[in-house]
């Protein structure tokens, strides 16, 4: 029952027209729905300044020069010396000698650039920090400390007394040089050059192992930073008496009198650079989880723990020592009591050598100190003065933990032949000011290196997860870090009049650890919380590939067409015919 | 620590000079010497166990172990120096302002038709209640929920606002305060978690907080196996303030409990028992800190029961339950105390008297979309009618309507049951509803609180990783007051009921991409036919025929 049709022709004509036109309007809305669909299903990502944050991990952004004024102060000068021109000689040399270690510094710079590195670690080249002395003669005859800052040192020389160079490095920002003659003034540069240069030499040292980032790194240095504690704005100190036995002899402590006397003093000068809260705590029944050999010495047996024992000291499955309620870095000091059974309880050196002061320090964890009280039973008490050998130990494993480094002018026998060199300690506080001086510049330093690297590990973290939410406040965190970082490097930044703003400093390098740790350590800030891209696509794989598969076909076909039209074209045949052809072949 | 370096072993270097200080030194100690060893004086320390043999042949442990630190202890706290007291709990009282604290972890129900009242009964799981003496309680709330639940290794932080209830009538504060103002200050919050499993993984950390661990004393007998293996188990924290004389500076408390009723007829097939069968272990020496150690052994007045070993003294109570005392510090051997019996005979029989109020809660109804809380109370006194107060909490997800709540007694129709009614609705994901109700109960009666609810349909990341096991509605908790109590007694009474279980509407947890694949199939036939119908042309074929 066929109808009359109409000629195939037109038919065809006006539905192939129709037939494009669906093809390329369905493509067309695929095509304009694609960047909406790409739009809406973007996640949230706050601009982050990339480019700031690269800028700083090449070397030259953390190259420092830090700024030490000195004051020359002579006492009894002979009147032909000219106090100004030793102190520009003082300085030139200075300048000379920490210009040569420049020098051979650069030499360990590797030569290759690695500018583009993609992977966002700090390049390799280590950037320079120098120190760099400005030395002038006082202007008075005495100094006077309240002009002294971190920074700005006073060298009070005394001429024409005692028989021999006689230096003493104060507890306070001052040096004193007896010098048995004056009127040679190139020995009196180079006895002054070499105790300036001395006493800022392991300074300078270590500034340049802390910013190496290859293994040339001094291993003696890097020991030491393995004992420091990272950088944290709070600690928490924790002194815990342990008593083994509880049953032999109970134990009380005065700790609070002890730590008021002898440890808050040492923490308070140290509140420029992190804050502390002191706990104390008593627990009995604390079994060692390591058993002590026993060996006879003098017709005594004692218990001994050998060096390689030490690391299992500490048994954290039963002594309660963490905090519940704080995330600042704990500081542990144990004051341990064994028990009758263990008593006496010695530490000794590899040697067999019972080690003197019976105390040893964990890396980056506390001090440990054992007391073998005398053998009674009952009660036995602590005092303050008795806690005072106590107290000295903690003291001096809280400053190798806290990263404070004695000041010494190394070899000195060399650089300074047969002086006699005297180092002040500071009575009631533990530190020096030269001490806590170098400990700033130390920490600032290391806390701007420490926010450059955050801040890069974090645009290396948010360039690799697209799918990454980038809130404002990490945004927020991160400009504030760029901020301080830039503050902090200007305020170093000297001319020749004052010396570098340690105070300042300091301050903005510790913002901007702060502000770069709370941004990487956000809690959005975790990879796990992204699904991978290949998730996407699978719960997507449902639409796309039934919808796509005739749209697909309809366009592979309109392409053949296509091209059998061009053919026909070409072959001057009439379309009519070919399309009638062609639709019969369909 | 274990850094795999040799261990940091260096000469101390003493940073202060000592010829200085000397001087100084002397004076400072002469001056403190009055002090130094006062200090710990206002610090005790005392341990107790009651054994009791109960009616159907049970033993029920309960230990105590309490810890009181006066005004010049909690002084040096506040200052961070902790001796007795731990120095976890010390921080988490200061850190979050809490005055008063009760927690208790809880396995199995306590049984009181059967064992009578315990004041160490405890809702099943974990039940918290806290008054805080800061204003901002809301966040502290949250702080200390997160804090308890690290120290205790349990899912405490799951407590959050839409699970924490302010009950009105059934708590007051339990310590000693200066006067009504100062209780009247407090705040308090409730939260509980009927479905945690409590285990050794929070008896563990419970322990550590006792001065003696589980090394010496009572303690020592803490044998996990058998602990858990027991009809109940509950342990407890409390902290309270308390007058340590009459008017003067308040000190804490510090009541760590743990309760456990044991079955010797199933470990033993006998009623005899000793420490030793019990908990396989005894107490070998008594706890050096502890001032007093006593340990108690109570039986029911049943002829041909004796003591092993000799008591100290017996006493005999008004019941007729014979008691027989210890002292750890008094006997240098190890103690493995115990009871022997001349017949086996046990009496299951349930003795009335002493339980006359019991509990009975349950939910009715049928289906996945509505369903009702009924609780039965009975008060089983022949004379007297009992007041009680009756608190509930009911997860949002569980919508009641309060209009549908009924109460009903077998007494007499025209008994006002409902004296007082407090009622709080729920907040979607915001609070839970609070039910609280003053009620009096006539004699020898049963009264059935009847009330209706809805149950939500919720997403379905709101539902637990056992999601078609159900949801728990925690224990209700009923208060009243002994009827042996004088007058003038604050002593209060606890039970709790049962927790039910209630099965919301559940989805299939693949579902959201079952949904995804069959709407985007349908999306595409739709899409494909369409355009197949647009861009292809349909030709008549001519059938040959």
């Amino acid at each position: 029952m066929s109808s009359k049709p109409k000629p195939p022709s037109l038919i065809t004509t006006e539905f192939e027209q129709t037939r494009r036109r669906v093809t390329i309007s369905v493509i067309a809305i695929f095509l304009l729905a694609a960047p909406v669909w790409w739009k809406t299903t973007e996640v949230y990502r706050a601009p982050l300044p990339v480019d700031d944050i690269r800028a700083w991990a090449k070397a030259e952004s953390l190259h420092q020069t830090l700024a030490v004024k000195i004051d020359l102060y002579f006492n009894a000068l002979p009147e032909t010396k000219n106090a100004a021109h030793l102190a520009s000689s003082v300085s030139s040399e200075l300048a000379t000698l920490y210009a040569t270690a420049q020098d051979s510094k650069a030499e360990t710079v590797p030569p290759e650039e690695s500018e583009n590195d993609v992977a966002g670690d700090v390049p390799v080249a280590d950037p320079v920090i120098n120190l760099f002395f400005d030395v002038r003669s006082g202007s008075s005859g005495e100094y006077s400390a309240a002009d002294l800052s971190n920074g700005h040192y006073a060298v009070q020389t005394s001429c024409g007394v005692g028989s021999k160079v006689m230096i003493r490095v104060d507890a306070g920002r001052t040096v004193h040089v007896k010098l048995p003659d004056c009127t040679n003034d190139p020995f009196v540069t180079s006895v002054l050059t070499s105790t300036i240069a001395g006493l800022f030499a392991d300074e300078q040292l270590s500034y340049r192992s802390m910013l190496k980032h290859t293994s040339l790194a001094n291993t003696n240095t890097d020991w030491e930073n393995m004992l420091t504690m990272k950088y944290a704005r709070n600690y928490q100190v924790t002194f815990s008496l342990l008593n083994a036995d509880p049953s032999h002899v109970r134990v009380g402590w005065d700790i609070r009198d002890a730590i008021k006397e002898y440890v808050t003093p040492f923490l308070n000068t140290l509140d420029d650079i992190s804050g502390f809260s002191v706990h104390s705590q008593t627990q009995n029944y604390a079994t060692l989880p390591i058993t002590p050999q026993v060996v006879n010495k003098d017709g005594h047996d004692l218990h001994v723990i050998s060096p390689d024992m030490l690391p299992q000291f500490i048994n954290s499955a039963q002594w309660n020592l963490a905090s519940v309620v704080t995330t600042a870095p704990p500081l542990n000091f144990i004051l341990y009591i064994p028990s009758k059974a263990q008593s006496p309880l010695h530490v000794v050196k590899a040697n067999g050598d019972i080690h003197a002061a019976n105390a040893f320090l964990m890396p980056r964890w506390g001090g440990i100190a054992i007391a073998n009280p005398p053998a009674t039973d009952g009660v036995y008490h602590y005092t303050v003065d008795e806690l005072v050998p106590f107290m000295e130990i903690f003291v001096s494993q809280l400053r190798d933990l806290l990263g404070v480094k004695r000041i010494k002018i190394p070899n000195a026998n060399l650089l300074l032949p047969g002086a006699e060199i005297e180092y002040a300690e500071s009575p009631t506080t533990g530190i020096t000011q030269w001490e806590h001086d170098r400990l700033v510049r130390h920490r600032t330093i290391q806390n701007m290196r420490d926010a450059v690297q955050t801040l890069n590990s974090l645009a290396t973290l948010i360039q690799k997860l697209e799918s990454m939410v980038v809130l404002d406040v990490i945004q927020h965190q991160v400009l504030q870090a760029l901020t301080h970082l830039r503050s902090a490097h200007s305020s170093l930044q000297t001319d020749s009049e004052t010396p570098s703003n340690y105070t300042l400093a300091s301050l903005h390098a510790r913002r901007a650890i702060t502000a770069s740790e709370s941004a990487f350590f956000d809690p959005t800030m975790v990879a796990m919380l992204y699904f991978p891209d290949e998730h996407k696509y699978a719960v997507y794989m449902p639409l796309f590939v039934p919808v796509s598969v005739p749209v697909i076909i309809a366009v592979i076909r309109e392409v053949k067409r296509w091209k059998d039209e061009r053919r026909v074209k070409k072959k001057k045949v009439p379309s009519g015919v070919a399309l009638v052809h062609h639709a019969k072949s369909e | 620590m274990g850094t795999g370096r040799p261990p940091a072993k260096r000469p101390p270097r003493p940073p202060l000079s000592a010829p200085l200080l000397l001087p100084l030194l002397c004076l400072l100690v002469t001056l403190l010497a009055p002090f130094a060893r006062a200090a710990p004086s206002d610090e005790t320390y005392e341990e107790d166990l009651q054994l009791t043999q109960l009616p159907d042949g049970k033993v029920l442990a309960e230990f105590r172990f309490l810890t009181r630190i006066g005004p010049a202890a909690l002084a040096q706290v506040k200052e961070n120096h902790y001796s007795l007291l731990p120095r976890a709990i010390g921080e988490i009282v200061q850190t979050f302002g809490v005055e008063e604290l009760h927690l208790t972890f809880t396995r199995g129900i306590w049984n009181h038709q059967k064992w009578g009242y315990s004041p160490l009964s405890a809702a099943t799981g974990v039940q918290l209640w806290t008054w805080f003496n800061v204003s901002s309680v809301d966040d502290q709330w949250k702080g200390l929920t997160h804090a308890l639940s690290g120290l205790y290794c349990a899912s405490l932080n799951q407590i959050d606002r839409s699970s924490t209830a302010e009950p009105m009538l059934s708590f007051r504060p339990e310590g000693d305060y200066e006067d009504d103002a100062a209780k009247d200050n407090l705040e308090l919050r409730y939260g509980s978690l009927p479905h945690e499993a409590v285990c050794t993984e929070n008896l563990t950390p419970w322990t550590k907080m006792l001065p003696c661990q589980t090394k010496a004393g009572i303690a020592s007998l803490f044998n996990a196996y058998r602990l858990f293996d027991g009809h109940y188990h509950s342990m407890g924290t409390h902290i309270r303030p308390i007058a340590m004389n009459e008017g003067s500076a308040r000190g804490m408390e510090l009541l760590q409990t743990l309760s456990v009723v044991m079955n010797p007829l199933r470990l033993d097939n006998r009623k005899d028992w000793s420490l030793s069968t019990i908990f396989e272990r005894k107490i070998n020496s008594a706890c050096a800190i502890a001032q007093k150690s006593d340990v108690t052994v109570t039986v029911s007045g049943h002829a041909g029961s004796s003591f092993n070993p000799a008591p100290l003294s017996t006493t005999t109570d008004k019941h007729g339950r014979m008691s027989a005392q210890y002292s750890l510090g008094s006997t240098p051997h190890e103690l493995d105390v115990g009871v022997q019996w001349e017949d086996s005979a046990v009496d299951h029989h349930v003795n009335l008297t002493r339980s006359y109020i019991h509990v009975h809660r349950y939910q009715t109804g049928y289906g996945g979309e509505r369903g009702g809380l009924a609780v039965d109370f009975h008060n089983r006194h022949p004379t007297a009618d009992l007041q009680i107060t009756y608190f509930e909490t009911v997860p949002w997800y569980l919508k009641l309507y309060l209009h549908t709540l009924k109460a009903e007694t077998t007494a007499n129709a025209s008994y006002e049951v409902v004296n007082d009614l407090y009622f709080q609705p729920a907040i979607d994901r915001g609070r839970p509803a609070v039910l609280e109700m003053a009620l009096s109960l006539p004699a020898n009666s049963m009264t059935t609180l009847h009330i209706d609810f809805d149950m939500a349909y919720i997403k379905y990341t709101e539902h637990p990783p056992d999601a078609n096991r159900g949801f728990d509605i925690g224990a209700a908790v009923i208060t009243f007051k002994p009827l042996d109590a004088s007058p003038e007694s604050s002593a209060l009474q606890r039970i709790h009921t049962q927790t039910v279980l209630v099965s919301l509407p559940t989805p299939d947890f693949s579902m959201p991409y079952n949904v995804i694949t069959l709407t985007c199939t349908l999306i595409a036939l739709f899409f494909g036919s369409m355009f197949n119908m647009l861009t292809r042309r349909f030709v008549p074929v001519e059938a040959k025929l």
